[in-house]
């Protein structure tokens, strides 16, 4: 943690609650909050000790360790504790006592930037704590301990989802990262950078090689132009006239000359090329990492983030960090070994010229740091600015058909115009300061040129310097006060790779959320047995989706999974494909839990045919055959038949060879859907999943569909997602979900005889069916 | 939909005539503030009993707004423990002192949203998101304490609700609201100046 910054834990003497630090007796509960009950900033702690909940209140604020006024410390996890806090200062005041007796349940109630701890007693919920939406999974942690201390259950809290924090700089990380953005070893991220550069480090040594070559080639030319001055202002020919006198030395130093800038010219057009090939092959090795990570992250890690920015890693970041390599890097080391070989080359020929020469180089620095930020700040707003026009363009274009349906084309218009007259305002005062910075730049270094004339000037009249040199020391100007004066933005351009690298790196060193057993099992064929006990999950920990369900299927049993949208059926499919690891209970295929089995094996068991069927793109055969790109062509065949599909494929102008996806054939929903029932049937796995199967499709299709799934189910564990309850006709037993919990299982008539809440729904779906004009179940 | 602008005395009309504790009102399922009371539990839980032959009452409340940010002050939905809709109220104000407090109270705190009264600094912290587009550190005094926020960057965590008018939510979902940023002081003008669109 930081040293800096005294944290209250220290106020009463106990260490931070680290693992190994956390003492084995005392509170099964702490936690701490940053809001008061009316709202305000201020410290709260909820500690659960000798059978009560005890709320306490302390004087004053968290010291801001971290962002804003949250309390930041470390959750630990031991002997039946859960420590979220350091432990309250002894003057803290006990504002509030519940018996752990009278506490039912404890829950997390989110609000707008804030979140309350709730907990459920007979006489009704309790608020113990507010807290800002910073601590809402603390809260959440705090609400499912609570609970299970009421119960007097252990805690069964998996130590995963304990807020870490960066050991360096103690700064909570965000979830799903193992990464402090704030601490990352810049070193560190650009040996990293290199490392990929290392299966190419023949080719780097020669194209650093050739860069000091050319980088002193680059300095001679002004040289050379100083030895032809005084050959001809003073008959002084150089190295004692062995290159000849009069013209003939003159045709050798000129001959030289252009040797000299041929040979520049050859050896930046080879480094550009070597640069270029070992930059883009190791963006290229990095990016298929890149690419592998991504597809390696849990579902969770994309609910989290957005598709747009992960796919801006993918691309945009990594061609930074190409462009840093194949032109920054190169670049930057020429310009300096060039100003090198210059300042040695001045000092060698007048050590007090050169000292005039680099004059005003700390001005040009220090004129740069000056400019940069406020040249950064516009080319940000520039930027926003620019991001905002594009969100109108997108906007407008992809919604086109509504935009044209409600008649709202001049509309558009004006909401592009007002937003591109601000960005015209911000052009011209983001490129004024461009237009105002560059000529001081160019005047400052300028400066150095008219030192350079008189003092070199006063010299040569006193004739203690030769002309020559006068001549060589404004030709060095030129190729020294070009680095420099880029120097700072260099340290920018390499700032900007670097973050782009972080970004990238950051996806590479994500847990996966469902991490592979070291010791996975393998089971071989499954039978299809599934148990599920005590199941309870939710995507955010303080949301529960899934209350505790329990469930037995027998192999080859199909079960219609029935329930109100927001029941938790799909979540619970997404727990059976292992899409997600459940927070407590378990589910078990065969007996084994899931979590103990190989990934691959499973899903390779596991067949899914979703309400929305995603066709890749490529062919009608190939997206068949997507999970088993060996099958012959007979066999795909099959499937389609089995699926209802080979007629209308057959139809097709291509056949099995027609495209489908993005840019392919338009495919109706009922044909996609019975391809993708093709696909499941030729992946043919022990445990189908069927979500919203047939939604969406007239009669005839839908029984076109009802026979093919009815054919797919045949000896395969089943669950199946419905809106459409006839669709479950041929489930075996009906299991009904309500805020994720089980409160019926039956048949179809047993259910429905009972009269409860799958009855209800029946009856609900016939009244719309009526009114639809549709046949509803039984009918 | 009722137009803002229509008069509220339309609900007020309903009172004799729906026996339910809602005022049909074109579909809108209107609350009749004349008859609708909000008390606090022992607990301290929000409670609402609507007056009238019914007589319901409701054992747990959650309050919501539908204009959060465009009319904050109006148009606040009840809904019951188990999240089904009791009713919106169209005109908190139109309630008795005591309800209309409670009400403003919870609103509140459900919509935490402190308001800026003075801009302190706004920090650069370039070891995040590099030179270019460093995280902003907004170090502010609020009307409920200060406040420090984690901007990422400007485009996706402040919203110009109008001309001076700012909502800022930070990266773990923190808000502050400037109101009106030419009512702030002269230096956290400055500060806003150098970083929005003032």
């Amino acid at each position: 943690m930081t040293t800096d910054q005294p944290r209250p834990s220290a106020e009463s003497g106990q260490t931070g609650a680290l693992p190994d630090a956390i003492p084995s007796a005392g509170p099964p509960l702490c936690v701490a909050s940053d809001l008061t009950e009316d709202g305000r900033g201020g410290r709260r702690w909820l500690v659960v000790a000798d059978g009560e909940a005890r709320v306490l209140a302390a004087a004053g604020l968290w010291p801001a360790t971290g962002p804003g006024l949250g309390v930041d410390a470390e959750g630990a996890l031991a002997g039946g504790r859960l420590v979220l806090a350091p432990p309250p200062p002894p003057d803290a005041e006990v504002t509030r006592r519940l018996p752990l007796g009278e506490v039912t349940g404890a829950r997390v109630e989110p609000f707008v930037g804030s979140g309350a701890l709730l907990a459920e007693t007979r006489r009704g919920p309790v608020t113990l704590l507010r807290g800002s939406a910073a601590l809402a999974a603390d809260l959440g942690l705090a609400a499912r301990a609570l609970a299970s201390l009421a119960k007097g259950e252990p805690l069964e809290i998996d130590p995963r989802d304990l807020p870490r924090h960066c050991p360096r700089c103690g700064r909570r990380l965000p979830a799903n990262t193992r990464v402090c953005s704030s601490c990352v070893n810049r070193g560190a991220v650009l040996r990293r950078i290199l490392r990929y550069a290392h299966p190419y480090r023949f080719q780097l040594g020669m194209a650093m090689a050739v860069t000091v070559i050319g980088s002193f080639v680059s300095v001679l030319p002004p040289k050379l132009s100083g030895w032809i001055t005084d050959g001809l202002v003073y008959g002084d020919w150089p190295l004692h006239g062995r290159l000849g006198h009069g013209l003939a030395g003159l045709a050798s130093l000129v001959t030289l000359l252009l040797a000299v800038s041929l040979l520049g010219i050859l050896l930046q057009v080879w480094r550009g090329r070597v640069a270029n090939r070992v930059g883009s092959q190791v963006m290229g090795d990095l990016r298929t990492t890149l690419w592998r990570g991504v597809q390696n992250l849990s579902l969770s890690y994309f609910d989290k983030a957005q598709l747009g920015e992960i796919m801006n890693r993918v691309s945009v970041d990594t061609a930074r960090m190409q462009e840093f390599l194949t032109d920054g890097a190169p670049y930057f080391i020429s310009e300096m070994l060039q100003l090198a070989f210059a300042v040695v080359l001045m000092f060698s020929m007048s050590w007090r010229l050169a000292l005039v020469a680099i004059l005003p180089g700390p001005l040009m620095i220090g004129t740069s740091y000056v400019c940069w930020p406020l040249i950064r700040r516009y080319d940000r707003r520039l930027w926003g600015m620019m991001a905002r026009l594009n969100v109108v363009v997108n906007d407008a274009l992809s919604g086109i058909r509504v935009v044209k349906a409600f008649g709202q084309e001049p509309r558009e218009i004006d909401r592009f115009g007002a937003v591109s007259d601000r960005l015209v305002q911000q052009n011209i005062v983001t490129n004024n300061i461009w237009v105002t910075v560059f000529p001081i730049f160019g005047f400052v270094s300028g400066l150095g040129n008219i030192l350079i004339w008189y003092v070199g000037g006063a010299l040569v009249l006193h004739r203690t310097m030769q002309m020559g040199n006068l001549v060589a020391f404004t030709g060095f100007m030129g190729l020294l006060l070009g680095p420099l004066q880029w120097i700072s933005n260099l340290v920018n351009w390499m700032t900007r790779a670097i973050t782009s690298a972080e970004r990238v790196f950051e996806v590479m060193d994500t847990d996966p959320d469902v991490a592979e057993a070291e010791d996975a099992l393998s089971i071989g064929r499954i039978e299809g047995r599934i148990r599920v006990r005590n199941l309870q999950f939710g995507y955010a920990p303080h949301l529960p989706v899934i209350r505790g369900i329990d469930l037995e299927v027998e192999p080859g049993e199909m079960i219609g999974l029935v329930g109100q949208s927001g029941a938790g059926k799909s979540t619970l499919i997404n727990l059976l494909c292992r899409l997600y690891d459940p927070d407590q209970g378990e589910i078990t295929v065969d007996g084994h839990d899931l979590r103990r089995l190989r990934q691959d094996e499973l899903r390779s068991q596991f067949g899914v045919v979703l309400q929305d069927s995603f066709l890749f793109d490529g062919s009608i055969a190939e997206n068949i055959a997507y999970a088993r790109p060996d099958a012959t062509r007979e066999e795909i065949m099959r499937a389609a038949r089995i699926a209802n599909a080979h007629v209308f494929i057959v139809k097709q102008p291509d056949g099995y060879d027609t495209m489908v996806g993005e840019r392919g054939a338009r495919l109706s929903g009922g044909e996609r859907q019975r391809i993708a029932i093709a696909r499941a049937i030729l992946h043919d796995p022990r445990i189908l999943i069927l979500d919203e199967a047939t939604a969406s499709v007239d009669t005839q299709t839908e029984r076109a569909i009802q026979e093919a799934i009815a054919r797919l189910v045949r000896g395969r564990t089943t669950f199946a997602i419905a809106h459409r309850l006839s669709t479950l006709r041929g489930a075996h037993r009906l299991v009904v979900l309500d805020k994720g919990r089980v409160v019926e299982t039956g048949t179809h008539d047993e259910l429905m005889a009972r009269g409860g809440r799958y009855a209800e729904l029946v009856n609900a779906q016939r009244e719309n069916a009526r009114m639809a004009g549709e046949v509803g179940i039984g009918a | 939909m009722l137009e803002a602008g229509e008069p509220r005395d339309r609900t007020a009309a309903g009172v004799s005539a729906a026996a339910g504790p809602l005022a049909e009102d074109d579909g809108m399922a209107l609350l009749d503030p004349a008859r609708l009371s909000l008390r606090r539990g022992p607990t301290g839980v929000l409670r609402a009993t609507v007056a009238g032959p019914a007589g319901l009452s409701y054992l747990q409340l959650a309050v919501y707004r539908a204009f959060p940010l465009s009319e904050p002050g109006r148009w606040v939905t009840l809904l019951d423990g188990e999240g089904r809709e009791i009713g919106t109220i169209a005109d908190p104000a139109a309630l008795d002192a005591e309800s209309g407090r409670l009400l403003a109270e919870e609103c509140d705190l459900r919509y935490l949203t402190p308001h800026v009264v003075e801009v302190v600094e706004v920090r650069e912290d370039t070891t995040e998101g590099g030179g270019w587009s460093p995280t902003l550190i907004w170090v502010l005094e609020t009307d409920r304490g200060p406040l420090r926020l984690r901007l990422p960057n400007l485009v996706d965590h402040v919203r110009a609700l109008g001309t001076h008018r700012y909502l800022i939510q930070d990266r773990e979902g923190r808000r502050a609201e400037i109101v009106d940023a030419t009512a702030l002081p002269a230096a956290s003008r400055a500060w806003l100046r150098r970083y929005l669109w003032l």
